[in-house]
């Protein structure tokens, strides 16, 4: 027999301590349900936070007033790039437009000079309608 | 010289038996375009063109309607084509109102496909040039 092989034996607890820790165990410290809202408020605390949380007021004001900006300059470039057959200002060219432009040159307003005469008339609106009928400037199949 | 005569007696009666076996069929019709509107209509413009690739246009005219019995505008490269723009306008008082014909097509169609003609209207205006609301339909070979 080895000097290794020796193990003493444990000495005992005492019945009274085993008995107390046993019943330790067996009850909870606290209640399940405290446990979930504790584990609940944990997971809120640490949640990453959502992009409307991230957001700053001022950020957004300025994100905001940049936005604007560009649409205002965008709406003036835009209306400042009217064809010169475009009367009614909606950005296209069309038959109204002719109409529009031999109204004005039959009452002796100015009227785009369509057709590079040099004179301000009806031929004007002829020149429009010759362009909107045009199948070559809309893609002729 | 009896046979040389035969000769070509064959040979016309086989060429015109070819070509009327190997010619399309062609036919002659016309597409109404009509405009209807509330309001008195003085203006439209109006894009037709044949999705069956069938017809060509041969030629167009006017409307029902005295404002609109001029032909229309139309782009004269249209002709012998299968797409045209059709627009008009007037600043006459006497103005139609609801549905009218504004003009009529005239196609011809080779082959025994039919066509399928469609029609958009692009834009449609009321006394003064402002804009208003209608609607455009076609009617192939219906009425006077």
């Amino acid at each position: 027999m080895s000097h290794h092989d020796h193990h003493p034996e444990p000495t005992p607890l005492p019945s009274r301590l085993t008995e107390v820790l046993r019943a330790a165990h067996r009850t909870p410290m606290h209640p399940p349900e405290l446990d979930q809202r504790v584990l609940r408020a944990f997971e809120r605390h640490h949640a990453a936070p959502t992009i409307l949380a991230r957001l700053r007021p001022r950020r957004v004001l300025a994100a905001v007033a940049v936005l604007g900006l560009a649409a205002g300059a965008w709406l003036i470039v835009r209306a400042a790039n009217y064809a010169p057959g475009d009367l009614n200002r909606d950005h296209r060219v069309d038959i109204l437009d002719a109409m529009s432009l031999a109204i004005a040159a039959g009452d002796g307003r100015q009227v785009p000079d369509i057709n590079r005469d040099n004179l301000q008339n009806v031929a004007d609106a002829d020149a429009l309608v010759r362009q909107v009928v045009m199948l070559a400037a809309r893609g002729s199949t | 010289m009896i046979t040389r005569a035969l000769a070509i007696l064959l040979l016309t009666v086989a060429t015109f038996a070819h070509g009327s076996s190997e010619d399309p069929p062609v036919r002659f019709t016309f597409i109404n375009v009509y405009v209807s509107a509330v309001e008195p209509l003085a203006a439209y413009q109006v894009e037709l063109h044949d999705d069956a690739h069938a017809a060509t246009i041969v030629g167009i005219e006017g409307g029902e309607h005295p404002a609109f019995t001029a032909p229309p505008f139309y782009d004269p490269a249209a002709m012998s084509g299968e797409r045209v723009i059709l627009a008009a306008f007037t600043t006459q008082a006497d103005l139609p109102v609801g549905r009218t014909r504004v003009a009529r097509v005239h196609v011809q169609i080779t082959g025994m496909k039919p066509p399928s003609f469609v029609a958009t209207l692009t834009t449609a205006g009321t006394i003064g040039a402002k804009k208003i609301n209608a609607t455009v339909q076609i009617a192939e070979g219906v009425g006077s």
